[in-house]
């Protein structure tokens, strides 16, 4: 039997999680908390191998709780559930230490599937999350300072270096002159440079202009 | 009655005696000035300084109407006693009545402030001078009022605006959680039951209505997720970054079209509610005039920190338009930015060369503004 503690404010809720888990079989609902501060008494005495925890209760913030659990009960391991769609909060639970991910709106079969599939030690994730974190493992890095530059960083920085005014420069790239000097103070910033006279000599060395 | 009769000509605007400062070192002239406005009809009465120190006296004692000074006086000339007279926080109209001072130095008085210049010779002008010199100045101060009053309501318009859209956003806050502590819960917990009475019935009467009911329920709490998301996403709460990843994936799954999302945040936290919050609102907007009126665009959206400044920029390659346009009808939506940006110390800059695209840049100075936000006092 897998040991499984439910925390959700709605009582109503957690009826239908406990019924759902207890009908698909091979589950026991060992404890409830209607809050934080009820989940933590219920922490104390209830064997739980599996937190069933809501998001979004009022009081502390849902991920702060995840990490407490974490703490206190490294052993336990969580699914959260919520209101909010995969791609508000999943991958951010995740990180935060969560072993899944379900969206209230979805599917309940799915409920007795993930608790199943974190007790087993495995993570439990939508289709739509994993296709989130794949599409987050495409990202680019290569290096070079200026590759770290916008487009319209490297134009200030080029007409810096051929020698235009600020005026000039706002007025080619249709900006405030305000905006250009926002982009030159971070042009010196992000190049480690203190004025327009090494921008320049940058701008030579890496045959920018 | 004398009174009455000088109205009949030239009205003096102040109603009153006019209260005269003569500035003049020598007693010959001072009588001269003295007899020609007793000649005239002009209901006055005069106060005389004939050095620096007696000025600066008179000026503390009383307040007067106006300031008749002579140019070349010991040590010291008219334009200096003028720099005086503009520290005063009413300044009185000024009108150099002296002899021959040519036409340089003339101008320069009148540049720097003075009313009139009047030739010595010519003191049987003086009444009508010194009136049209009070007339100016009276028209001077209303003009001034104008503005003044032009300004504060500028100033209470874009307040209003400020707190118009604060209240805004607190309103979508309170509304999103209402849907989703109130409705979202029941909905949630309706689906879960209407399940459980699908798997204890047998009777296929029963089982066709919880069928019904489940999708039915469904698509209620789908409506109650993209309404919450619609008011105010919840992703908002993990960030700039985090959210303004999340609209670009909705833009390009919407339109079918690559955004290129290039965020060079390097401190997040720094960032205020409202920074973030109109950043956001930037780019969405920006989307969705893009998915409006350059669905075939690619898009390019770059936001970095460094330099003092947070700035945001949306750029598409789509069929741009005139700026001219702007200051039309055109770009409600844009106008609504640009206020949203000012009110929180930051600027809009909007770009767009037809044929080529558009770009929109969100810039806000990161010193003192977000960290700790002012808000200005009601006067």
């Amino acid at each position: 039997m897998i040991q499984v503690v439910l925390c959700d404010d709605h009582a109503m809720i957690r009826r239908g999680i406990r019924d759902t888990l207890v009908d698909s079989g091979g589950i026991e609902v060992t404890g409830e908390a209607g809050s934080y501060p009820e989940l933590k008494e219920t922490l104390k005495s209830a064997a739980c191998e599996v937190l069933v925890l809501d998001l979004n209760l009022p009081g502390r913030s849902g991920l702060e709780v995840l990490a407490a659990v974490k703490e206190s009960h490294p052993h336990v391991r969580t699914l959260v559930v919520s209101m909010f769609a995969e791609d508000q909060y999943a991958i951010r639970c995740l990180r935060a230490g969560a072993s899944g991910y379900l969206n209230k709106a979805g599917d309940p079969a799915d409920l007795a599937k993930a608790v199943r599939t974190i007790h087993s030690g495995r993570k439990y994730v939508t289709p739509e999350v994993s296709e989130m974190l794949v599409n987050q493992l495409a990202t680019p890095s290569e290096e070079t300072l200026h590759s770290r530059l916008s487009e319209r960083e490297l134009q200030t920085l080029i007409k810096i270096a051929s020698g235009k005014k600020l005026s000039d420069i706002a007025e080619e790239l249709m900006l405030s002159p305000k905006t250009v000097s926002v982009y030159r103070a971070r042009l010196l910033e992000k190049l480690a440079l203190s004025n327009n006279a090494e921008l320049t000599v940058y701008a030579i060395r890496n045959a920018l202009v | 009655m004398k009174r009455m009769i000088a109205l009949k000509h030239e009205s003096n605007p102040l109603g009153n005696p006019v209260k005269v400062l003569h500035l003049e070192d020598s007693d010959a002239d001072h009588l001269l000035v003295k007899r020609a406005l007793a000649g005239s009809q002009l209901h006055f009465s005069i106060a005389r300084a004939d050095d620096k120190q007696s000025l600066l006296a008179s000026l503390m004692g009383q307040e007067f109407d106006i300031v008749l000074m002579d140019y070349r006086l010991p040590g010291f000339t008219a334009m200096d006693a003028w720099a005086e007279l503009s520290k005063l926080s009413a300044t009185p109209p000024c009108v150099i009545v002296s002899g021959a001072i040519g036409e340089a130095a003339a101008v320069a008085a009148i540049q720097s402030g003075i009313t009139d210049y009047l030739h010595k010779d010519n003191l049987k002008e003086l009444a009508r001078v010194i009136l049209r010199a009070l007339k100016l100045h009276q028209s001077e101060k209303e003009r001034q009022r104008t503005a003044d009053a032009l300004q504060e309501s500028e100033l209470r318009i874009s307040e209003l605006a400020r707190h118009l859209q604060s209240s805004l956003e607190q309103e979508r806050a309170a509304i999103s959680r209402e849907i989703h502590d109130e409705i979202g819960g029941a909905l949630a917990a309706m689906k879960l039951d209407v399940a459980w009475m699908k798997r204890h019935s047998e009777s296929p009467e029963i089982l066709e209505r919880v069928s019904a009911m489940q999708q039915m329920v469904g698509q209620a709490l789908t409506a109650t997720q993209r309404i919450m998301q619609n008011t105010r996403p919840a992703i908002l709460d993990q960030g700039l970054a985090a959210s303004v990843q999340w609209l670009t994936e909705a833009h390009s799954k919407r339109v079918g079209r690559r955004v290129l999302l290039n965020c060079r945040l390097e401190n997040e936290t720094a960032l205020n509610d409202g920074a973030r919050l109109t950043a956001y609102r930037v780019v969405q907007e920006s989307l969705t005039n893009i998915s409006k009126y350059a669905p075939e665009a690619d898009v390019l959206i770059d936001i970095a920190d460094g330099g003092d400044g947070l700035t945001v920029e949306v750029s598409d390659n789509g069929p741009g338009f005139e700026m001219t346009r702007l200051k039309k009808t055109a770009g409600f939506g844009l106008k609504g930015l640009s206020e949203r940006a000012k009110n929180i110390g930051g600027w809009l800059d909007v770009s767009s060369t037809p044929g080529r695209g558009t770009s929109i840049t969100l810039t806000l100075p990161l010193q003192h503004h977000l960290i700790n936000p002012t808000t200005p006092k009601n006067p």
